[in-house]
């Protein structure tokens, strides 16, 4: 005989794992790759302010959601076609959405989607904020993922308004440790903006799961650019990467400051590139990380000068960095460490 | 009658691009393998080592496609024929070697080689036919982008009577090392670290000057980029970024001129395979584009220009009729060409991998 409290235990179990179900249905792909959103995603978030529109890319016309807890709110939007059969939405916000964290949800032709952590709405635009900064979480690495939950964690409790990860996410770019670090990833109730670094380069697992190398973002009066440093000493020239930088610097040359995101600095990163983002129109700070230490007194800008640099250490040593955005700047905080558990 | 049969069928096979392709094709920058497309069959052939390869150059006659590639330890320079036969590996005293540029002769390959980091780099001139590495400039650390110089055509005519002025630099000797064993330009650096700037320069075997202090005093207030010496070494074409943004310039026996000049960004200098044209990349509609000018009245023409999509890496038939180039119209990155009159496009590879750096196989001059 089944008593009562078994019931009860019994159809906890059967809820949770429907749910579990659903969400495997609906977020992403099964695998954990991206579906019929592309962006936004919780690795490249909007963040939108009211009465602002923000853009949503798909591999087909959709309606459109967004979605709390609580409610949905229809999303108005206006389609545009890409290369590749997708198409770029234009997304208004809906008028009654309050401020909060939302997941997007699409649907077309019978199939649904749901990106969660992707739209984050603001009531207001600052002109003062605070960035979580944190990089090479080299989740996959024995023993260590931890340390990026306990630094996810700290930063949660922050007066951070967004967290960036600068690459080495995983440890091999392979499929497992990518879905191993979203779930690592959606303990944070901030927006997250991640870019690659070279250990994630495995084929292409880095777009499967969160798409563009490349993009752009504004965040009050300053603009954000996250690149691709690639592969160790080759010069890569030859891509699209540089004509998307040299686009997305011009469209951020307006803002109060711009700032670069990348896995790392180095020299051999390609000329073209350094041309685009320090010599041409200097960007006025590069964060990354790759170096597992923090950049010395010597280290302050790039070669070329102007564009000044923070180095944040390994999130794998449970490292991370918090940084104000003021009217003067970028102004880096000692790095932080969280307490092993 | 068989005037105009002729004249038909040359129309006719002038309606579709020919010859051969190299380009670097792979799913990720460490699969890259240098590639040769047949046009006409659309056939590809894979004569790289696939591990990483970088654009493929052909020799000036040419039989033999040169292109840095990935080895155990660094990158290297690998030679080999269009069809994947004899291909080596190059021996090489540092272990980052990049982009091999051939002499005119098809002798000699130059590159620029890494002692410690990209900023001191080295140009490293290569014997083909001894299998001997050399080091110009004397060695010295500092030179991006190295690239024969034709010929002293243009040497000669920037200033043919008094000789030339450079301080500290030896110039009787430097224009007999030239002579002797030809010349380079270069992409100097200057300046110290956290002040580094560029600036083109001439190279010899021991010597380097700056060559724009020959033809103005401002030559240090901005920075160059892409020496690219027209096929007779009368003309030198290269970027600066003079008045805010890119700008291609050229260099001729009458001075400098901007031949862009235009508020968005002209990069990428191509000259066509009679030096009369220039191709280059511009983002004057907004999107990265291919256009082709004329230099000597700096006037520009669209060839692939798209509103979604960005075309990049321009490369001239040896007729100078078509440029194919790469471009992501499809979603992925592809080979496409256009006829320079009249627009007309083809798309070039329908590949799943990525396909950059075209390289229009150059016709062997008798």
């Amino acid at each position: 005989m089944i008593n009562l409290r078994q019931r009860i235990w019994m159809g906890r179990v059967f809820f949770l794992l429907l749910l579990t179900a659903a969400a495997g249905i609906e977020a992403r792909e099964n695998d954990g790759t991206l579906g019929l959103i592309q962006t936004p995603n919780n690795g490249v978030p909007a963040i939108v302010f009211a009465g602002k529109t923000f853009d949503a890319v798909l591999t087909a016309r959709a309606e459109l959601k967004l979605a709390a807890a609580d409610k949905e709110y229809p999303v108005t939007a206006e389609f545009a076609p890409l290369p590749g059969g997708r198409y770029r939405a234009t997304c208004s916000l809906p008028p009654d959405a309050p401020a909060g964290t939302y997941s997007l949800l699409a649907t077309a032709d019978g199939k649904s989607d749901r990106n969660d952590r992707a739209v984050f709405v603001r009531a207001e635009s600052p002109e003062y904020y605070v960035i979580g900064h944190l990089s090479d979480t080299h989740v996959g690495r024995e023993g260590l993922d931890a340390a990026a939950r306990g630094v996810l964690d700290a930063l949660n409790q922050s007066e951070a308004a967004f967290v960036i990860v600068t690459g080495d996410l995983t440890d091999h770019g392979e499929p497992e440790q990518y879905r191993a670090f979203l779930g690592i990833l959606d303990t944070c109730k901030l927006p997250t903006f991640v870019c690659p670094g070279n250990h994630d380069r495995k084929a292409d697992n880095y777009e499967q799961f969160f798409g563009p190398l490349t993009y752009m973002f504004t965040f009050g009066p300053d603009g954000y650019l996250a690149f691709d440093t690639m592969d160790y000493a080759i010069a890569d020239d030859l891509g699209p990467q540089n004509g998307l930088l040299e686009i997305y610097r011009r469209a951020l040359k307006p803002c109060r400051w711009s700032v670069g995101l990348t896995h790392r600095y180095d020299p051999a990163m390609g000329m073209r590139s350094q041309l685009i983002l320090f010599i041409d129109n200097p960007l006025d700070f590069l964060l990354f990380g790759h170096w597992h230490r923090e950049n010395t007194q010597e280290e302050k800008t790039v070669p070329w000068g102007g564009t000044r640099i923070s180095v944040v250490p390994a999130a794998l040593d449970g490292q991370f960095r918090l940084l104000d955005m003021t009217a003067r700047g970028l102004l880096p905080r000692p790095v932080q460490k969280i307490e092993a558990k | 009658m068989n005037m105009l049969a002729f004249v038909i069928v040359s129309a006719c096979c002038a309606a579709a691009p020919a010859g051969q392709i190299a380009f670097v094709s792979g799913p990720d920058q460490e699969d890259q393998c240098v590639c040769v497309l047949d046009v006409a069959s659309a056939a590809v052939t894979r004569v790289g080592t696939g591990a990483g390869d970088g654009a493929p150059r052909w020799s000036p006659d040419g039989a033999w496609l040169a292109f840095d590639s990935r080895r155990e330890e660094g990158v290297g320079i690998r030679v080999v024929r269009a069809d994947g036969s004899d291909g080596r590996a190059l021996k090489h005293k540092y272990l980052w070697n990049h982009e091999p540029r051939w002499s005119a002769d098809g002798r000699r390959l130059v590159y620029a080689a890494d002692p410690k980091s990209n900023m001191e780099q080295v140009a490293v001139v290569y014997d083909l036919e001894t299998d001997t590495e050399t080091e110009w400039n004397g060695g010295k650390p500092g030179l991006l982008r190295p690239v024969w110089l034709p010929s002293l055509k243009l040497m000669k005519a920037l200033n043919p009577d008094q000789g030339f002025t450079w301080e500290g630099v030896d110039t009787d000797k430097f224009v007999l090392e030239a002579f002797e064993s030809g010349a380079l330009v270069a992409i100097g650096l200057v300046g110290e670290p956290g002040k580094y700037s560029t600036e083109p320069w001439l190279i010899t075997t021991s010597q380097a000057a700056p060559i724009l202090q020959l033809l103005t005093k401002d030559s240090l207030r901005f920075a160059e980029w892409a020496m690219e010496p027209d096929p007779e070494g009368e003309r030198i074409a290269f970027e600066s970024n003079e008045g805010g943004d890119r700008e291609i310039y050229v260099i001729g026996k009458r001075g400098i001129a901007d031949v862009t000049n235009h508020r968005a960004a002209d990069w990428n200098p191509v000259w066509a395979p009679d030096g009369k044209w220039l191709a280059f990349e511009s983002f004057r509609s907004g999107r990265r584009g291919v256009y082709r000018l004329f230099p000597d009245t700096a006037r520009v023409f669209r060839v692939a220009v798209q509103d979604n999509a960005d075309c990049w890496s321009p490369t001239w038939s040896p007729d100078g009729a078509w440029l194919a180039y790469v471009s992501d119209q499809t979603g992925d990155a592809e080979l496409f060409a256009r006829r320079v009159n009249t627009e007309e496009e083809v798309q070039l590879t329908h590949q799943p991998a990525r396909d950059y750096a075209p390289a229009w196989r150059p016709e062997a001059k008798p």
